[in-house]
């Protein structure tokens, strides 16, 4: 049984929710007693709105980036289930500045049932809405199956993409294509080294035997592709970008922004020593590094591992990337 | 025994469907958790809890809309993919209904509950795309509503059909044991999936059951 520091398992949402705003309460807003939240400005006017959302329990993720430059309104549904098509709407109207909303998200089952539903209830209401699904998770799908992919940690990229380009006054049209291509340029993959447990029961998701790790291994405990014997550092780092620069295939000479990603309880000196092999081997490969951004992005409670995203950059997405950006959780300035 | 399903029949049956899967919570948890993440008897008690606080107390013009707001509620209180599921089952059960009454609060016999179904199986799938064998609750609801038309041809009476009905649903949610997920989440656990009952098809027996249990007065 894991413990947690939570009062009745029912509250949990309710809860974070109510402290979430609390701290940030002059940067965001919550819609009604509803659990959608939305940056304190919103909606601002003649922009494109930039809705978020997904389950809840993988915190920072998504709540903790809207604001400024981000992303405008957030859908939070329960612990690791998607939000109902109720509280998508709540974020999708307070995110409407009149130049319509884009609903960003990540490519899971539930996810796209009740976003989907939201979107056809404001279509009926006369908005001009579109979908981007993010898909950078390279094992849960082979490469020409590439749309059943699922979602994962280059989220906060691709909202901060969406956030920094509508607030350059980017349209629809231009938006969904741009980011559909920054999608399409990130890869990621994760490494496994113990379970998470589900706040409501404690128990664990999935059991991981001593000394195993697993490659490929999603958000919500689902199956990677590859258990093997603990790796180290260097070589843990090597496995995952091997399997990453070929997915695209990311070249020598091509420029990335990378996410070296805690999943929960691995620790910050685990990933800088994670982080020396990634500049070393990208190097090697002659894979320019704009960036790399090291923390924990998207998390799944207490589950220990780490993921490395890919973003492949042009002039284009480094100037979004580079744009202001001030959330919760993500500030650039 | 009775042959037609009136307002406060629904309205009984929608609560017994409550106390039922409150039961069956901590099983159905069980079910999930090897394949999923082990909260879908919570998810679904929760959600069939709403519905009887949202429609007590409260005047349905017809059955149709009972279900509807039901179904809605459900929808709006659960999110995930059980969410949108199992609240469009009762949606559309509603919205079919609705439509071959002309709006009018009429009494549902089998020839009207089987079309009901098959409106809701056939929504569900057009949502979710799954097909039977796909190691979900269609798994359990395709037979049943096979099962249903087979009696309305045979002109069996609703309590037979109901029984018939049920059984169906229970060997189709049995049969998901040997199967592999190909939808939604359960889909990455590939071969740990074999030998598990699937969580949402044991949902949908126990809801149609409790329809055979009410007309059959069990």
């Amino acid at each position: 049984m894991a413990k947690k520091l939570i009062n009745n398992p029912d509250d949990i949402v309710n809860e974070l929710i109510e402290g979430f705003v609390l701290v940030n309460s002059s940067k965001v807003k919550r819609i009604g007693s509803s659990n959608a939240v939305a940056r304190i400005d919103a909606p601002v006017k003649g922009k494109v709105g930039i809705v978020i959302g997904g389950g809840a329990g993988h915190e920072p993720l998504f709540l903790e980036y809207i604001g400024e430059g981000m992303a405008d309104a957030e859908a939070h549904g329960q612990i690791f289930a998607a939000p109902s098509p109720d509280i998508v709407m709540e974020a999708v109207r307070a995110a409407d500045g009149g130049r319509g909303v884009i609903l960003l998200y990540n490519n899971y089952a539930g996810d796209v049932l009740n976003f989907g539903i939201a979107q056809e209830m404001a279509i009926e209401e006369g908005m001009q809405i579109e979908t981007v699904l993010i898909n950078d998770e390279i094992s849960s799908a082979p490469l020409e199956r590439m749309e059943d992919r699922r979602g994962t940690t280059s989220d906060h990229l691709i909202i901060k993409m969406a956030g920094a380009a509508s607030a350059a006054g980017l349209d629809m049209n231009s938006l969904v294509t741009l980011l559909r291509k920054a999608i399409f340029n990130s890869r990621s993959l994760g490494v496994s080294l113990s379970a998470c447990s589900l706040p409501q029961t404690g128990l664990s998701t999935f059991t991981l035997e001593e000394g195993k790790m697993e490659f490929g291994m999603g958000l919500h405990g689902e199956a990677g592709v590859k258990k093997v014997d603990l790796l180290n550092a260097d070589e843990t780092a090597r496995t995952i970008l091997d399997y990453l620069i070929a997915d695209l295939p990311y070249k020598a000479g091509d420029e990335v922004i990378v996410v070296l990603n805690g999943y929960g309880s691995t620790t910050r000196m685990e990933m800088f020593i994670v982080a020396r092999k990634i500049y070393s081997y990208l190097s090697e490969k002659k894979i320019i590094v704009y960036s790399l951004e090291l923390g924990e992005f998207c998390t799944s409670q207490e589950m220990a591992g780490i993921s490395i995203t890919l973003m492949k950059i042009d002039d284009e997405i480094k100037r979004y990337y580079d744009a202001k950006a001030v959330s919760p959780y993500y500030i650039k300035i | 025994m009775k042959e037609k399903l009136g307002l406060k029949d629904f309205h009984n049956i929608l609560a017994a469907i409550s106390k039922t899967l409150t039961a069956n919570r901590n099983y159905l948890c069980e079910l999930d958790s090897v394949i999923g993440d082990g909260d879908h008897g919570i998810t679904i008690s929760s959600g069939f809890e709403k519905i009887v606080k949202t429609i007590e107390g409260k005047d349905f013009t017809s059955s149709a809309d009972l279900l509807k707001a039901a179904g809605s509620s459900f929808m709006a209180t659960v999110g995930g993919t059980t969410g949108p599921i199992f609240g469009y089952f009762l949606i559309e059960m509603g919205n079919k209904l609705k439509e071959i009454s002309n709006g009018e609060n009429v009494p549902v016999g089998i020839d009207e509950f089987s079309i009901m179904a098959g409106a809701a199986m056939e929504k569900i799938m057009k949502l979710g795309g799954a097909r039977p064998g796909d190691k979900t609750m269609i798994d359990a609801l395709y037979p049943a509503v096979n099962s249903l038309q087979q009696s309305v041809k045979e002109k069996i009476s609703l309590g037979e059909a109901f029984s018939l009905m049920s059984a169906a649903a229970l060997s189709g949610a049995q049969s998901t044991k040997e199967l592999i997920a190909a939808k939604g989440r359960a889909r990455y656990a590939g071969e740990r999936a074999k030998g598990y009952q699937d969580a949402g098809a044991t949902s949908l027996y126990l809801i149609l059951n409790e329809f055979n249990i009410y007309v059959n007065n069990k």
